[in-house]
């Protein structure tokens, strides 16, 4: 995909139109609710801009809104760093992500260069008037007339969105509620240096390549109650262990931007939580474009 | 006792009925731990002040880390490395870190705050705190506290840039910064937010287009230069960094280049505030350096108690911001706010009552009333230190064919003796605090030269340093060169920022009603007339980056600056007329 300055300007200026007229279902009126305006009705908000939900939202985006508390788009392959094998693009959808990432140069040896997938989600979102909430997270949530009102904490302060349905993507859920299916959680870095030939490996670490040439990530896997904190004190507590040793040559040239996640059942996870939330967590997908497929059948 | 929240951008106060339970209890809550809200975090920590980080993100540092702006060799911060101590730090400090948390609402007591309900992935909880520092750079608790606060330059709301940043991977091995930027504001409601987000991300995608080394983090957060601004108890102006570089009360002592940081067109410039316009164009000082000694009280939000405002919101105005903004700056105002708590929590007493004499021995300790080694205007070397001149020396630098700004970032000049823009500035600086004797004394050299048949072709400059003076006898002469561009008093110089377009902005900043038919008829012509003889001058901006001298050689450059000078000198006689 090739966005010129012509197509840049008409896809703000529609994305902006969009929102304008909300994501709203047609006809209706926003009933107005006892604490406030209502900013916005969708049909589904999605929680976490996860390459699922985004490709979701890109299919039908008149009537679905992300709600994403950080900047990053599919943050859960670009911002964690994970295995970046591209597999085959069966949906129209993924095969324009691949065209994508191909156009941009990002494509070697069958795998993509993953820190750069988050900008080309924002230039597809941007093309296909997807209704982002960026450094935005739900707070509450009450149900009233058979529909979800959601208060969420954004740039301008507390908001509220009605809405049908909830599908939530983030990788431990909303409040935490499917942690315990939470196996493991891993944190990455980008390394610089090269390899003696042999990847080496430890116990709990592992070094991959990634697709461009001398790109190498350094991966630790850790236990799933580990925040920020300490997965960044383990991270680099291990790898200076390790420098004189298998991991001799190499540097720590940056860091991932997102925690991985893995779990207890293997395959797609789906649960509706106590609060009728439907809880699909994005890193439970193998891959980016089974990731993008199963957005767009939704 | 009532919460304060911001809803869809407006603060909304709710009365409580019943005291709202409080899970912990700290001494002190940092909010947003970036390069100040760190610094904050760790001398609050290392005085024995129970505190409690909170932050949207997960890590500490802010743009210095998670923002990548390590721009070696002038900032050769390392990413991973600064993380990986930054954590380390506060793991050995044994700081508290509410790590991917929002501020959700405030709690308040009359003026004080008293504590604060936080956010982590729906699960809210109520925290109380003697003092809160806000160190988000967005006021993102003092807008909920009360706090009056704007928005970039007076004249348009106009920010500086902000940016997404990749961090590099060259063909050496060696990391590298790269961003790309855009002039508007970071504050917004979700779809301007969500809109410049993705634009600014589409922006640098193509810019690793262009560049197809391999990318090691695609920066999580924006770089914000400027944000909001929050009205403090003392302000702190350039004007006063410039004129009045001394008070009672100085937290620390700067020198940094004034670099505003905004798009490279000429016109723009003449949006900015009137001193930003004399240092930038007037006088050709764009980037270099100026002393500052930020005052205490410039970290109090006005009418607030329990509060700090460290970061880049704190009380300061739009052009002093365009120098003090750095981090090592933003680090000493964490660092200060922390001293001040530190002592109002032991003696017990209100920030506003922290005696100066109590919080000195603190700053000392963290070494920031060390003076830098440079003061007054110039480089960032000592070798650049001229003396003040007055009226002979600024006739005697002034008379010369005068060539553009010299740059801090360049450091270089077409000619070493060039010191015209230093000229100009002493000119100035005699206006704003010379004796009536000293400006009577500048103001007759400066006439009698004008009056030199001499030296004709240098009176636009002895013009320009007399209007900078504030003495009317400059109106006749700057009237003579808009009448009569590129004659004899008007030559065209290469290199240089022409004087005619400076004559226009000088005669609305004198007045000058005589000069409105004047200005009318080159706004109504577009100053095509007007700029079309400096076409033979030979401008080139591959000398110079653009922002520092704006002019390429093209028609358009001219005369958009010459008619935004034109603009502002009509609106400012126009007004004056009015009131």
């Amino acid at each position: 995909m090739r966005i010129t300055r012509k197509a840049f300007l008409q896809g703000a200026l529609s994305a902006a139109t969009a929102w304008r007229i909300g994501p709203i279902w047609a006809g209706e009126t926003p009933p107005s609710s006892p604490d406030g305006p209502v900013l916005a009705e969708a049909e589904t908000v999605l929680f976490g801009a996860s390459a699922v939900a985004l490709a979701a939202a890109m299919t039908k985006p008149e009537k679905r809104i992300v709600i994403e508390p950080s900047l990053a788009l599919a943050g859960e392959f670009s911002g964690a760093l994970r295995e970046n094998r591209l597999t085959e693009a069966k949906t129209p959808l993924a095969r324009e992500l691949t065209a994508c990432l191909r156009k941009e140069n990002l494509i070697r040896n069958g795998k993509y260069h993953m820190p750069c997938l988050t900008d080309v989600f924002c230039a597809m979102a941007l093309e296909k008037n997807v209704n982002l909430f960026l450094n935005a997270m739900p707070v509450e949530l009450s149900h009233a007339n058979g529909s979800f009102l959601l208060t969420v904490h954004g740039t301008d302060g507390l908001n509220r969105i009605r809405a049908r349905q909830i599908i939530d993507t983030t990788p431990q859920g909303w409040r935490d509620e499917g942690m315990s299916d939470v196996k493991a959680k891993y944190f990455c870095a980008p390394l610089i240096g090269k390899s003696s030939g042999i990847l080496p490996r430890g116990e709990t670490w592992e070094v991959r390549e990634g697709a461009l040439e001398g790109e190498y990530t350094f991966c630790l896997s850790l236990p799933p109650t580990t925040g920020w904190h300490e997965a960044r004190l383990a991270l680099y507590a291990l790898f200076a262990s390790q420098k004189s040793g298998p991991l001799k040559g190499f540097q720590i040239g940056g860091e991932a931007t997102a925690l991985g996640f893995t779990y207890k059942n293997a395959g797609i996870i789906h649960k509706v939580f106590s609060n009728g939330i439907d809880w699909r967590p994005a890193p439970c997908f193998s891959d980016l474009l089974s990731a993008v497929s199963e957005g767009e059948s939704w | 006792m009532v919460i304060a929240t911001l809803e869809a951008g407006a603060v909304r106060k709710q009365e409580l009925r019943n005291c709202p339970v409080f899970s912990n209890s700290y001494d002190v809550a940092v909010v947003g731990v970036g390069s100040a809200g760190a610094e904050s975090l760790f001398t609050c920590a290392r005085f024995g002040v129970k505190t409690i980080g909170i932050d949207l993100r997960g890590a500490l540092g802010g743009n210095a880390t998670l923002g990548c702006v390590n721009f070696a060799p002038y900032w050769p911060i390392n990413v991973p490395g600064t993380l990986d101590a930054f954590e380390r730090k506060a793991k050995s400090l044994g700081v508290e870190l509410a790590y991917e948390t929002a501020v959700t609402g405030a709690f308040l007591e009359g003026r004080r705050i008293i504590g604060l309900r936080l956010c982590r992935n729906g699960i809210s909880r109520n925290i109380r705190a003697k003092i809160v520092i806000d160190a988000t750079g967005a006021a993102a608790v003092a807008r909920l506290a009360g706090a009056k606060v704007s928005y970039g330059r007076r004249s348009d709301g106009g920010q500086f840039t902000v940016a997404r940043t990749y961090l590099f991977e060259n063909e050496k091995g060696a990391t590298f910064p790269s961003y790309t930027g855009v002039c508007e504001s970071p504050s917004g409601d979700a779809k301007s937010y969500a809109a410049l987000v993705t634009s600014l991300s589409v922006k640098r995608l193509r810019m690793r287009r262009r560049n197809l080394s391999r990318v090691l983090m695609a920066a999580p957060m924006l770089g914000a230069r400027e944000e909001a601004r929050i009205e403090a108890e003392r302000v702190y102006t350039f004007r006063e960094a410039l004129f009045a570089p001394v008070n009672d009360t100085p937290i620390f002592f700067t020198y940094t280049p004034y670099d505003i940081h905004r798009a490279t067109d000429a016109a723009d410039r003449f949006l900015e505030s009137d001193e930003s316009v004399q240092w930038v164009v007037i006088c050709g000082l764009h980037s270099f350096s100026f002393s500052g000694a930020v005052p205490y009280f410039s970290l109090l939000p006005k009418n607030i108690e329990g509060m700090l405002i460290p970061s880049r919101h704190f009380g300061i105005d739009h052009d002093a911001l365009a120098g003090i903004r750095m981090i090592s700056e933003m680090r000493k105002t964490g660092y200060a706010s922390a001293a001040a708590a530190t002592i109002a929590i032991r003696k017990g007493i209100s920030l506003k009552e922290v005696a100066y004499n109590d919080l000195r021995p603190l700053l000392e300790k963290g070494n920031l009333l060390s003076r830098p080694v440079c003061t007054g205007v110039g480089f960032c070397r000592p070798r650049h230190a001229f003396p003040l001149l007055d009226g002979e020396g600024i006739v005697e630098a002034l008379s010369r064919d005068v060539s553009t700004a010299i740059s801090w970032v360049f450091a270089q000049t077409p000619n070493k003796d060039d010191h015209s823009a230093w000229a100009y500035f002493c000119a100035w600086r005699l206006k704003e605090c010379g004796t009536s004797a000293e400006r009577k004394a500048a103001g007759d050299s400066l006439a009698k030269a004008l009056c030199d048949p001499k030296a004709v072709r240098y009176s636009a400059n002895y013009a320009v340093a007399l209007a900078l003076l504030g003495d009317i006898r400059a109106k006749d002469v700057l009237l003579d060169i808009v009448r009569h561009p590129g004659e004899r008093r008007d030559p065209v110089v290469d290199c240089a920022y022409p004087n005619r377009i400076k004559a226009l902005w000088l005669l609305g900043l004198l007045d000058a009603k005589e000069a409105v038919p004047e200005l009318k008829a080159i706004i109504a012509d577009g100053a095509k007339a007007y700029t079309a003889s400096l076409l033979r001058a030979r401008a080139t901006t591959k000398q110079y980056a653009s922002w520092v001298y704006p002019f390429n050689g093209s028609a358009t450059a001219y005369q958009a600056a010459a008619l935004a000078a034109a603009r502002t000198a009509l609106k400012k006689i126009e007004t004056a007329s009015f009131s």
